[in-house]
């Protein structure tokens, strides 16, 4: 489609593009000759294929995260919404004459806890054997929190990475990255030291995470742009 | 009134009468022309494509800027800046009305980099059109699109006008302006700003580290408005008619209310956290703000 002023340019753009096409497959563990012939006579291409051999390697060992519950709750009322699901209907409420036993369980559950009670009001001593006094010292005690050593070996891994190409970056685009990961490790400082200090506070653990996350990404783009 | 030539005779150079030295004369602002890089005119593309095409921009540093249009057709002037820069459009299929366009820019020198590797492209588009764009360094436009948006950049700003469809917006050291959306927005940045004005979207989610966030307008009912920043202050500016569940939080930054909230009597606040949970007239929609260290500012518009 587009003009050139010379053949060779177009020739290596379509081996590019050739490249650029059979590259998932190759990724994947598909057979593709041409691929590694290609980034062997082509230098941007076989910096692009080592870059994305790298990340695979390093994602690869990034922990599953799990989504939080809040997204399934949000889900499942958007699918509600939209009559694709429908909320489980017990089968005594099929049936309008046995109405009366969805009182049922929440009865009898009354009725257990009143018994319990009473026994435990009847005999005291089982009381103090039903908790014991450690219990209370570790419910008590801080929960240390840290980010996974996956998570800190991913990220320093891209780091690494990083820090052996950034010299070929535009030194525009190096600026960016540097003021940016330099915002991000001093975010980290300061949540890690916030969370030694305060165990319990979850915003900050919360932050300490994001950044974590964020320099991730921040690195695997660094990392995709040096050519 | 001097005659030709007087300036000549009357200077009485002596080089001037030397043969070699007029050659020389004549001959270095030729030299030193065609040293320079000619002026680069822009390469136009036109393509018949469907009423909702998408188009792919893949930019290493320039000026983006994409316009929606009432014609089921693109139309792209894409200007580089050097003989280094070279700009390739193809069209998917081939043949027909194109579903697809693919925007690329190639850097035919690997050492160029700066200025001369810059291409600016400017796009119309149909209304229904989606986008992907990735521009390293530069500003990118986008006005009046109902498709769905994806920008991506480096350094460079981004501001997106009208959308309507689901916009996600990332620059990790520049701003992001995003006016009047009406689609699910999802914005971040690392060292920029974001900007939301005058937002009818039911879902806003925006994050930045050192930047700042700013939110002027209302909030839609039943919405859901998620917005963090690390270092820099939050604020936000809406009618004193909006109503909004608010649960505000920051570790170390402080909360600046000058809006009426009630607050709640349970408050689901992390261990630690300065907040503010409560409802501000009726709460219909919901705002979730968060700050480390920078101050949350709410107030109303006078």
């Amino acid at each position: 489609m587009a003009s050139s002023s010379n053949d060779k340019p177009e020739l290596s753009r379509s081996a590019c593009r050739a490249f650029d096409l059979e590259l998932s497959a190759f990724l994947e563990g598909e057979r593709r000759l041409e691929v590694e012939r290609h980034a062997q006579d082509c230098e941007f291409c076989s910096v692009v294929l080592a870059d994305l051999e790298a990340i695979r390697e390093a994602s690869g060992a990034l922990p599953l995260e799990d989504p939080p519950a809040r997204m399934w709750l949000n889900l499942r009322a958007t699918l509600a919404a939209e009559g694709l699901v429908k909320e489980p209907v017990a089968w005594f409420e099929r049936f309008p004459g046995f109405a009366w036993f969805e009182w049922a369980a929440p009865v009898g559950a009354l009725a257990l806890l009143a018994i319990t009670a009473g026994l435990l009001v009847r005999t005291p001593g089982r009381l103090e054997n039903l908790a014991p006094a450690d219990t209370t010292v570790a419910l008590l005690a801080p929960v240390e929190f840290d980010v996974s050593p996956e998570l800190a070996k991913t990220v320093t891994g891209l780091e690494e990475n990083y820090a052996a190409r950034e010299a070929k970056l535009d030194p525009a685009i190096k600026a960016t990255y540097r003021k940016s990961l330099d915002s991000l490790n001093d975010s980290i400082k300061e949540c890690r030291a916030t969370v030694e200090a305060k165990p319990s506070d979850t915003l900050a653990q919360e932050y300490l995470m994001a950044a974590y996350a964020e320099k991730a990404e921040v690195l695997q783009s660094a990392l995709e742009d040096v050519r | 009134m001097r005659a030709p030539g007087s300036y000549l005779k009357a200077t009485n150079c002596h080089l001037l009468k030397k043969p070699w030295y007029r050659i020389l004369l004549v001959f270095l602002p030729i030299s030193l022309l065609a040293a320079t890089d000619p002026v680069q005119t822009a390469k136009v593309f036109e393509f018949q494509t469907s009423s909702a095409p998408t188009i792919t921009i893949s930019n290493l540093s320039g000026q983006v800027t994409v316009r929606s249009w009432d014609k089921d057709s693109v139309r792209a002037a894409c200007t580089p800046s050097s003989p280094h820069v070279e700009v390739d459009a193809e069209p998917m299929p081939a043949s027909g009305r194109a579903d697809r366009v693919q925007f690329l820019t190639h850097i035919l020198d690997p050492s160029v980099t700066g200025e001369a590797a810059k291409a600016d492209y400017m796009l119309s588009v149909p209304v229904g059109a989606s986008l992907e764009i990735r521009n390293r360094q530069g500003h990118v436009q986008v006005e009046g699109l109902t498709g769905e948006t994806w920008v991506q950049s480096v350094g460079g700003s981004i501001t997106v006008v009208d959308p309507s469809g689901h916009l996600d917006v990332h620059s990790i050291g520049g701003d992001v302006e995003i006016d009047r959306p009406a689609g699910h927005v999802e914005a971040s940045s690392i060292n920029g700003s974001l900007k939301f004005v005058d937002p009818t979207s039911t879902k806003i989610r925006g994050t930045t580290t050192s930047g700042r966030i700013i939110y002027e307008g209302d909030f839609a009912p039943g919405g859901e408005y998620v917005l963090s920043a690390y270092s820099g202050d939050l604020d936000i500016l809406c009618p004193a008619s909006a109503s909004f569940e608010i649960h505000a939080q920051s570790v170390k930054g402080r909360l600046d209310n000058g809006v009426d909230v009630i607050r709640n009597q349970h408050d689901a606040t992390p261990r630690g956290a300065t907040s503010l949970f409560g409802t501000h007239n009726t709460g219909k929609a919901r705002l979730d703000l968060r700050s480390y260290s920078g101050t949350i500012r709410l107030r109303t518009m006078r």
